[in-house]
């Protein structure tokens, strides 16, 4: 401080960025960053191509800060409500739904798995590709049912719905 | 996958002919040639220059059966739709026969500038829905759910009735979450609520139960409440709860020896019976006698007893009431006064 005051830089500090304030939203020099509203707006959100022809679903296009304004979450408990129950135990049970899904049922799911949980009953849905054989799906709804519920130790319920393809749920070309 | 039969003869010394078919499975871009007739095939290490087949082929989409169109399209108009949709289910755009929209389209190169339709719509499958709750819903649910239902006790016809006979007001709380447990820890609190009129007291039992009840009584609404949490279940709470209403009353009643010491400041409120200021209005009167001596208090108190009493109600809603009356209340004592003092004077 006192070798600032020698040098005579105080002054100049304070006209051109504080340096010396203690507060650090109203007075940084890099705003952006300390201001609440303006950070963590990068993530998932992807840049443009050149030709504009990189297909997003609905879900893609809202950005994450436009959720609960265009878009609703993808999971639903009663955990993230305040005082809620289970809150890390819900949200690992979360994570390892989706990679199960992820790989059981390996490129069907064209949506986002979206996971509803009521009472003890976990609800599975999304909209998944009629690529497969009927059959087929639904052996892996019977088997992803029995072998979640099995894991979780509650009762899980799978509710699809199919489209023709990937074409079906393109939104708009980024 | 795809199945190749071949067939392979062997010619064997008799003259009979017999046909042997072997099935196997045969790789999609198999090199070697389709089928061989004889008992030796020859070994192809490296694929015929013949045969090559260019660069890796797209496997043929498999075609499926044609799918069957939307169920709302072949279902009746005068269905019953609790029969379509009896409980609680994900949106399905092929059941609902409704054109619904949702979601947000900014300009046209989204979605071609139209709202979007219900089909492969994933927003729709994420927020609750209400199908299952339409009104025939409740009457279905309402007419099943009758038989476990007795008919409201007819002494209940009025809320003061129901004050009457039913006097303490329970509060619990049952919390649901969507977790695999159905406990609750919250869940253990216990309230009871009542008017103290409910009960029966003397002048000393009530202000010694108010007393010792302290912030749980409430003077503006003459209410008790009891918050019961400290043990770890309902039962235990609500136990613990009767235990100390029931405590609280007996003890209430019990008159302690040094209860008789308490002073005018330990009053909840004025007693005028016991204030100075009726000693000082009996020696007034007593003044105002022609012979003294011959009249006792009970006596003066009785001849003047309507203005007695006035004045005995004014002074105490002066001591007892707050501001909010302040002034009409001095003017009343201060008419009362006057009125004492002129009859007498």
């Amino acid at each position: 401080m006192n070798t600032y005051l020698k040098l005579n830089l105080l002054g100049n500090c304070f006209q051109q960025r504080c340096y010396l304030s203690t507060s650090p939203i109203l007075h940084s020099w890099f705003v952006r960053l300390t201001n609440v509203t303006q950070v963590n707006t990068e993530a998932a959100t992807p840049k443009h191509t050149r030709k504009r022809n990189y297909p997003l679903t609905y879900e893609q296009r809202q950005f994450p800060k436009l959720i609960g304004h265009t878009k609703t979450w993808n999971t639903f408990n009663t955990s993230n409500l305040r005082d809620g129950k289970r809150k890390a135990e819900t949200v690992s049970d979360d994570l390892f739904l989706r990679q199960f899904i992820y790989g059981t049922w390996h490129s069907l799911f064209v949506s986002e798995l979206i996971i509803k949980r009521r009472h003890n009953m976990i609800i599975l849905s999304g909209l998944v590709t009629r690529t497969i054989h009927p059959r087929r799906m639904y052996f892996l709804i019977g088997y992803t049912e029995e072998i979640l519920s099995a894991l979780l130790k509650t009762p899980v319920k799978i509710e699809i719905q199919t489209v023709e393809n990937k074409e079906d749920v393109i939104f708009t070309y980024w | 996958m795809s199945l190749t039969y071949l067939k392979l003869r062997l010619k064997l010394p008799s003259n009979n002919m017999l046909v042997f078919i072997r099935t196997y499975r045969q790789a999609q871009r198999s090199t070697g040639p389709k089928s061989q007739e004889g008992e030796f095939r020859t070994l192809q290490l490296t694929p015929a220059k013949n045969n090559r087949s260019g660069p890796m082929k797209k496997r043929p989409k498999p075609v499926y059966k044609e799918v069957l169109p939307p169920r709302y399209l072949r279902m009746s108009t005068d269905q019953d739709w609790t029969n379509v949709w009896p409980t609680a289910t994900t949106f399905k755009q092929s059941v609902v026969p409704l054109p619904i929209t949702q979601g947000y389209v900014a300009s046209d190169k989204e979605n071609k500038g139209l709202p979007i339709e219900k089909r492969a719509n994933a927003e729709l499958m994420k927020i609750p829905n209400f199908f299952h709750l339409t009104p025939n819903h409740i009457k279905k649910h309402c007419a099943a759910i009758k038989q476990y239902c007795t008919p409201w006790p007819e002494e209940f016809n009025s809320d003061e009735a129901c004050e009457y006979y039913l006097p303490i007001q329970i509060t619990t709380h049952d919390y649901l979450n969507s977790t695999p447990s159905i406990r609750d820890t919250r869940a253990r609190v216990v309230k009871f609520n009542f008017k103290l009129t409910q009960l029966e007291f003397d002048e000393h039992a009530r202000d010694k139960f108010v007393r010792l009840a302290g912030p749980r009584y409430n003077t503006d609404t003459d209410e008790l409440t009891l918050v019961a949490d400290k043990c770890p279940y309902r039962k235990q709470n609500y136990d613990y709860a009767q235990y100390l209403l029931t405590a609280l009353y007996f003890e209430s009643w019990k008159t302690e020896t040094w209860e008789q010491e308490r002073t005018k400041n330990d009053w909840q409120r004025y007693y005028w019976d016991e204030s100075p200021s009726r000693d000082r209005l009996l020696d007034i009167l007593k003044a105002h006698e022609k012979d003294p001596s011959s009249v006792n208090s009970k006596s003066l108190l009785d001849r003047n007893k309507k203005l007695v009493e006035r004045y005995r109600k004014s002074i105490s809603r002066v001591q007892d009431e707050g501001v909010e009356n302040e002034l009409k209340n001095l003017k009343d004592y201060k008419n009362d006064v006057l009125m004492l003092y002129n009859l007498k004077l």
